[in-house]
């Protein structure tokens, strides 16, 4: 199990870094962009005009956590990520019989359970979605400090991460709450093993495999989505409490993930060819 | 011995395999012929356990498909199954981690008899090496049958050559082989057995030695009087 | 082990993140101060089910959270779980009882609603929009009746059950059977802009508005430079209430008009015209005054009709929270304007002598930080 996990992560590490570094590049640029602009229009023109550096405190504030992630820029890449984990999860299964070498023939042939393959690449997309969420975390801290070089110190308050993240749309793949950062990851989770589900029914059953599959995304689509209109845009409050409500959460996720887990195995043991 | 039972495949509403009986034993080089679209790679990967079949069964020794049976069977597709930026000795240490039954020293004397590189990348092999080196992932593997579709199209002459040679070597001798084929005449002297097919049918399945002993007839003889 | 470097450093870097992360998401609010009690002086058993509600804020780093104290125990809002955390603060009291005797009656309703709850009755009214055009908008009632485990609800058209124009809600209050409503209700044209502040009179029986009264009204160019405010209080059973109309001047606000309610919908206009209405208790109505730097709590007696007791505190100023429990008053003020330390006081109603005097707190004295106290509240 671990060696397969290994062997599929070792295929997409390149990815995973290259995505990294874009990261960091560009949102590195927007942080430069927005402590200059801030640096420039808040500072520098108040000091011309007379003002004293009390005064533009006073006024303004001090420069926060919410100016790191000012600029859209900032999640410019944040998107880019996840439209490549998007991809990928179609790419991590497709590349494996496309071309003209059909490695799927040797990953089936291999002596262990055939929900290895299935496991290890589930696990490698998972690996690689909370690598990126962790090194945007690891990457705050070092914005906290490019934003201290630019700025003089009289001007910087808190630039603590964790006010970056629950100030700012971060806080999406960064819950402040262990419990919905958990919650998060596990629907992630879910989400990855439809979209299995989908790539599994077009290789057992081509083309009405789709159809089946893309039905059934859009039925649970269709009731999730359903069920949260219901619960916040027609209503002014929620009929459900939020007690209730994590309730329905875990149950409909429990019963979801069991009902596409063992489809999935199903498809895996019985269904799939090369 | 490899027991293939009534077996029945459907894609969709055309039925490939409608009837498909044969047997295939150790130490023996069993050919599946049929022209193509016949359902002769349909067969190997049924037996393989990558394709499941609507009706009949196949038994392996006695015994139904098991995922421990891959230590068993070997099956060489007519495509490459390893990925291309590999180079030879990743593959050997791929092969080393997922199979107890791959043997170094076995696959370093093929890597010899089909003077492949171990070094080399796989994208970097010509067609006829590309080939050869698929067939060394499967035959360096110590299993008791080995699988092959197809081991002799689209590659030239002289890699054809080394391939049939390997067929005569230790390095095949006494394992139970299968393969397909559409056309048989550089290596009709390897076989043993014949499984002729036809229209989703087994029609006729005959050993080489025997059918000359008894009916002075050569396998072209028994294709052109049965496919004709 | 070297060609599993790849996916140990990942997982190696996802677990020390992970708990780094987890550590240290929450240490804005962990940095904000504690609060505990300090009994100066008097019985700190008279604390026992009594729990403050209030915030904390650090002026410097913009962090802020609700709190809410005891004499056991301290918590932080932000630091609740999210599922306990139903609003963006802590729901009063009331609600939350409601809520655990009656879940269903609560569904969809929220405390922003105007609300009032007694011992026989829980009300909610809400203004809701409707007709073709959503041109005529109408009061929906919402009543349980705690005695007889009932529900009712009912609407009143504005225009035609209340003989008004276009509304606000202001503030509600029931007593007995009575449900008590102010609403501003506006009428403005090209040249004229009115405001009328009116008082309704609800009976929930016969589901019907049997009295419609103006407090107040303003006409101006509809600056809001002149506004009145309304108060109402009411005592644990809910069977006395108490109104105040104050009138807001430039900065200062006056009292203008204190209704005193008692049951079967009497209604008795008082002459009072110093303070603010903070509590009703049987033959008291108790208001709080601050003049010339000091603060007192004043008793006008519905007796006699009159002031007759009075306390004067010395140290602490702005007497807020007001609440009677068991015949004890209890209520804050704070030693400055800063607010950076606050006093609890318990005053008994009948010999008007202390009983509980103590200070809440901070577990950090830095001037950044600032507290103030929002509710105190009983636990039954």
């Amino acid at each position: 199990m671990f060696r397969l996990l290994n062997f599929e992560f070792n295929r997409i590490f390149k990815l995973l870094v290259g995505l990294s570094i874009g990261v960091f590049g560009i949102q590195l640029i927007s942080v430069i962009i927005s402590t200059i602009s801030y640096k420039e229009s808040v500072i520098e023109s108040n000091l011309r005009e007379g003002m004293t550096l009390q005064e533009i405190v006073e006024t303004y504030g001090l420069f926060e956590a919410y100016y790191i992630t000012l600029n859209n820029l900032f999640f410019l890449p944040v998107g880019i990520c996840a439209g490549v984990i998007l991809f990928s999860i179609f790419f991590i299964w497709y590349r494996d019989w496309a071309g003209k070498n059909t490695f799927m023939y040797r990953l089936m042939m291999l002596p262990q359970s055939r929900m290895t393959i299935y496991y290890a690449k589930l696990l490698t997309i998972m690996i690689t979605v909370l690598s990126l969420a962790f090194i945007q975390y690891l990457y705050l801290y070092i914005y906290a400090i490019v934003a201290k070089l630019i700025l003089p110190s009289q001007y910087i308050g808190s630039l603590n991460p964790s006010d970056m993240i629950s100030q700012s749309s971060l806080q999406v793949i960064l819950a402040p709450d262990t419990l919905l950062f958990i919650s998060a990851y596990l629907i992630g989770t879910l989400f990855v093993m439809m979209m299995f589900t989908l790539i599994l029914l077009e290789r057992s059953y081509k083309f009405v495999g789709l159809l089946i599959g893309g039905l059934y995304l859009f039925v649970i689509a269709s009731l999730i989505i359903g069920f949260i209109v219901h619960q916040y845009i027609f209503n002014p409050y929620p009929y459900f409490y939020k007690t209730e409500l994590v309730i329905i959460a875990i149950l409909a996720w429990l019963i979801l993930t069991l009902i596409t887990f063992i489809w999935n195995r199903h498809l895996m043991k019985r269904k799939i060819t090369v | 011995m490899i027991e293939v039972k009534h077996i029945q495949k459907k894609f969709g509403r055309k039925t490939v395999l409608k009837d498909i009986s044969f047997h295939a034993k150790e130490g023996h080089i069993t050919c599946l012929i049929g022209i193509n679209g016949s359902g002769k790679t349909t067969i190997l990967k049924s037996i393989m356990n990558l394709m499941s079949v609507n009706r009949g069964e196949i038994l392996i020794d006695g015994h139904q498909f098991t995922e421990a049976m891959y230590e068993k069977v070997a099956y060489v597709p007519d495509v490459l199954t390893m990925p291309l930026h590999m180079k030879i000795k990743d593959v050997f240490q791929f092969m080393r981690d997922f199979y107890k039954s791959w043997n170094d020293q076995r696959a370093d004397e093929l890597l010899t008899f089909f003077k492949l590189d171990k070094n080399e990348r796989l994208k970097n092999l010509s067609k006829g090496n590309l080939a050869k080196a698929n067939m060394l992932f499967g035959l360096a593997l110590d299993v008791d049958y080995i699988l092959l579709d197809e081991p002799f199209s689209g590659i030239d002459m002289f890699s054809r050559e080394q391939i049939a040679n390997v067929f005569t070597t230790d390095l095949v001798e006494g394992r139970g082989v299968i393969l397909t084929t559409h056309e048989i005449h550089d290596i009709e002297y390897l076989i043993d057995e014949v499984v002729l097919l036809n229209n989703g049918f087994v029609v006729n399945q005959f050993n080489v030695e025997q059918m000359r002993e008894e009916q002075g007839k050569s396998i072209v003889d028994v294709m052109r009087e049965v496919l004709v | 082990m070297k060609k599993y470097w790849k996916l140990t450093l990942t997982l190696t870097g996802i677990i020390v993140l992970f708990i780094t992360f987890t550590l240290q998401k929450d240490r804005p609010i962990k940095e904000l101060p504690q609060y505990s009690f300090n009994t100066v002086e008097g019985d700190s058993s008279l604390l026992d089910d009594l729990q403050v509600i209030g915030d904390t804020y650090d002026m410097q780093y913009n962090t802020y959270t609700e709190f809410k104290l005891t004499e056991q125990s301290f918590e932080k809002f932000e630091l609740l779980p999210f599922y306990k955390q139903e609003a963006y603060q802590y729901l009063p009291n009331a609600i939350e009882k409601l809520k655990k005797e009656d879940k269903n009656f609560m569904r969809q309703k929220s405390f922003d609603d105007l609300y009032d709850i007694n011992e026989d009755y829980a009300a909610f009214i809400t203004l809701s929009f409707s007709g073709v055009w959503y041109n005529y908008n109408e009061l929906k009632v919402d009543i349980k009746d705690r005695k007889k485990d009932e529900y009712k609800e009912f609407t009143l058209n504005v225009k035609e059950d209340l003989q008004l124009n276009d509304i606000t809600l202001d503030q509600m209050l029931i007593v007995e059977d009575y449900l008590y409503l102010t609403v501003t209700d506006y009428n403005a044209t090209e040249d004229l802009y009115d405001e009328d502040i009116h008082l309704l009179t609800i009976d929930m029986e016969e589901e019907r508005v049997i009295d419609s009264q103006e407090l107040a009204h303003i006409s101006d160019d509809g600056t809001g430079e002149e506004n009145y405010e309304v108060d109402f209080v009411h005592n644990e059973e809910g069977s006395q209430a108490a109104m105040a109309l104050y009138y807001w001047g430039e900065h200062e606000r006056e009292l203008e008009k204190v209704i005193y309610f008692s049951g079967n919908n009497e209604k008795q206009v008082l002459d009072v015209s110093e303070g603010d209405l903070a509590a009703v208790a049987d033959d008291y109505l108790i208001f709080v005054n601050y003049e010339n730097g000091k603060s007192s709590v004043d008793f006008y007696s519905l007796t006699e009709e009159k002031f007759t007791e009075h306390i004067h505190l010395d140290e602490y100023h702005f007497v807020d929270n007001t609440v009677i429990e068991k015949d004890i008053l209890y209520f804050t003020a704070v030693n400055d304007e800063i607010e950076t330390k606050a006093a609890l006081f318990a005053y008994d109603l009948y010999t008007f002598e202390p009983l509980y005097v103590g200070e809440i707190v901070p577990s950090k004295t830095d001037q950044r930080y600032a507290m103030s106290i929002s509710a105190l509240e009983f636990i039954h």
